[in-house]
């Protein structure tokens, strides 16, 4: 899948970094919980911020599903289609 | 207190002109007046009554909502049954174990109905099957149909409440409270030597309603002073801790009682954030309890919103458990919060709070607890239940009209809990200038070569090393087969850390600081701990895991209140959530659990 808009990854992979205090960005393969050591209290964080960032809402029970970098990008990416902010 | 029953303090609120508010997942809010919160609880009531509930009988409730919740506990009570609370569910993956730590608790509890929702109701039929005594299941918004008044069947010396201290245990003991122990519990908060309520009081709350802060604390405390209470969804806090200040700032609130850890969520999180909107100058008690109290963290909050109108007047630090309905002591009301510095090493070695300079080696700093109730006392006692002086450690006792009647049939227990008039807590502490201060739990205290270590000592020492998740280490003792004993640490590891690095770290730091040689250190990916639901680490229950050569680094059930609340609302796979449809954890969509 594509981004819709230009910079998402960049714009996520901030707030990802942000979050997890990685030192390194993210590519699409990082794994939150196992290479970024997020628990289920950093993935809340990083759904608020990231409702923040883009203006979108992002619903909580898909949040198991998402596993990777890569992922997060896509869903977020799709949200903003679907609710149609940026 | 004497003549006092839940649903009469209702009665008396309904007279008055504050309201309860139910903050939804969006933020936005709904409110009702104790009035109409009385007139669903009689409605409830009725429904439970014309289907034979009454005296002598005891209802579970499984409500996650609020609105739903509360009506519903007062309902029961009007009745003349108990109160059983159970937490709301696990998500589905976790259905089966949530059903079981359901099944064992409605079984100790000899539950004889449940109220729930129409959503979760269908799918409950195994525990229905499974526990004898359950006779009917309903939805409470179906029991609460039936409007009309209702006369209040409850008797103050009979069972108000049965609170279950951990669900996960293969034998849950239930803690019965008369409703005269809840109304002296309550009234020891609000009144004079607590709370001191004021005309002008509001109150704001996140925490869970399952677990006796948010219940006794919150919803009966408030309920009895006839204060406006606003109650927030736990995981609206967890998201967005934030949102607890901005309530407190909109609803110009008095009075809010958090865990430690909630303060320093505030902190971590608040901090990128603007706090702007934010006015704590309204908060006069920044209740803090239910877990070890850090100085650090009051004082790391109170340095970030200080600029925001906070006081650290405000903090008031107290000390409780299930056992003695909810609170035992208080720190005075509007006075400074104050810690006592010591010598861990005296206090591990001679079980003795001896004073030291901060910054001194081994100076610890504990915050004080206050003192109890007017009524009720504390004692601190050596092994063979002898009082001891001043700043000697020993068991926390107490007596006084909050003390459970026991639990619930279960003899032994009890008496091994309340014997010579005295309810032992099981929880280390001294006495200093008529204050108290806790140390840690006695069934843990790791003894070598005759010498005394705090688990928490050892665990503090571990948690700062690097890679180490901080508060998640559990130290304990295990017997060493050729005589004596092996004191093993487990640690849960942050990030990529390299776990024999860690583990080695641990070793050193922790011979540098107690002498104590570790036998066993593992370092083991998060999750691997586990926890209670009011998140105190289970040790015993990860010792007699590693004593059977379990392996260790599974994942556990839900972990803490707050983790059992994520993963309620998480986890649900959209057919899942399409079933379980939108009341379950929110109306309206915002947790996401519509279909």
């Amino acid at each position: 899948m594509t981004s819709p808009l230009p910079n998402l990854d960049e714009r996520i992979s901030a707030v990802v970094v942000r979050v997890s205090r990685a030192s390194t960005p993210p590519d699409r393969s990082t794994e939150l919980i196992a290479d970024l050591g997020l628990d289920s209290m950093h993935l809340l964080e990083l759904i608020a911020e990231l409702e923040d960032e883009f203006g979108i809402y992002i619903p909580l029970n898909e949040v198991p599903a998402i596993k990777t970098f890569g992922q997060v990008v896509d869903r977020v990416g799709a949200l903003l289609r679907e609710q149609g902010r940026r | 207190m004497a003549g006092w029953t839940l649903p009469k303090s209702l009665a008396l609120a309904a007279e008055s002109r504050a309201s309860i508010t139910y903050m939804q997942d969006d933020g936005s809010e709904r409110s009702e007046s104790y009035a109409a919160l009385y007139g669903r609880a009689q409605a409830i009531a009725r429904h439970l009554s014309e289907n034979g509930i009454g005296r002598g009988h005891r209802v579970a409730l499984l409500i996650p909502e609020a609105e739903g919740f509360v009506p519903s506990l007062y309902g029961v009570a009007l009745t003349g049954a108990a109160v059983v609370p159970l937490a709301p569910p696990a998500h589905l993956a976790q259905l089966e174990a949530a059903l079981g730590a359901w099944q064992r608790m409605a079984t100790t509890a000899e539950v004889t109905a449940i109220l729930t929702t129409a959503t979760l109701r269908p799918m409950l039929g195994s525990l229905v099957a499974a526990c004898p005594t359950v006779q009917e299941i309903w939805a409470w918004d179906e029991a609460a149909a039936n409007a009309g008044p209702f006369e209040n069947q409850a008797r103050p010396d009979e069972n108000g409440l049965i609170q279950f201290t951990s669900g996960s245990t293969s034998h849950p003991k239930g803690v019965v409270l008369h409703h005269e122990n809840l109304g002296a519990n309550v009234e020891g908060i609000t009144g004079p030597d607590g709370l001191d309520v004021r005309e002008g009081d509001v109150g704001v709350s996140w925490l869970p309603l399952f677990h006796d802060m948010g219940l006794i604390g919150i919803v009966m405390g408030g309920i009895h002073a006839r204060i406006p209470l606003v109650l927030m969804p736990s995981l609206l806090f967890l998201k967005r801790p934030n949102e607890w200040l901005r309530t407190i700032t909109r609803h110009r609130a008095t009075l809010s009682f958090a865990p430690n850890f909630a303060y320093e969520l505030c902190v971590r999180r608040g901090a990128g954030h603007a706090n702007n909107g934010i006015d704590l100058s309204t908060w006069r008690v920044a209740g803090c309890g239910s877990e070890p109290i850090r100085p650090e963290t009051l004082e790391l909050f109170t340095q970030t919103f200080a600029d925001r109108g906070f006081r650290a007047n405000a903090y008031l630090p107290c000390y409780g458990l299930a056992e003695s309905t909810l609170a035992a002591t208080f720190h005075a009301l509007g006075t400074p919060w104050r810690f006592d510095t010591v010598c861990s090493k005296a206090l591990r070695e001679e079980q003795r709070a001896v004073p030291c300079e901060a910054g001194q080696e081994n100076a610890v700093r504990l915050v004080s607890c206050g003192r109890p109730f007017p009524g009720h006392q504390v004692r601190i006692a050596d092994s063979h239940d002898r009082p001891l002086p001043e700043r000697s450690v020993g068991e926390i006792l107490l007596r006084g009209p909050s003390v459970m009647q026991g639990y619930y049939k279960d003899a032994r227990h009890s008496a091994e809990a309340l014997r010579g008039g005295w309810l032992h807590t099981g929880d280390l502490g001294y006495v200093a200038e008529g204050e108290l201060y806790v140390c840690g739990r006695k069934k843990d205290l790791i003894i070598v070569h005759g010498r005394n270590y705090h688990p928490q000592d050892l665990e503090w020492v571990a948690s700062e090393v690097d890679g180490v998740r901080r508060g998640n280490v559990v130290a304990f003792c295990t017997a060493d087969p050729n005589g004596g004993e092996r004191v093993v640490l487990i640690a849960e590891s942050r990030g990529r850390a390299d776990a024999e690095a860690v583990a080695a770290e641990i070793r050193r730091r922790v011979q540098e600081a107690s002498g104590l040689h570790l036998y066993d250190v593992r370092v083991l990916p998060k999750g691997a701990i586990p926890k209670t639901t009011s998140g105190k680490v289970q040790r015993g229950r990860l010792k007699a895991r590693y004593e059977s050569g379990q392996p260790l680094h599974v994942a556990t059930e839900p972990r803490t209140v707050l983790r059992h609340l994520i993963s309620s609302q998480w986890g649900y796979t959209k057919v899942a959530a399409r079933r379980l449809a939108s009341r379950f954890g929110g109306r309206n969509g915002r947790t996401g659990l519509e279909a």
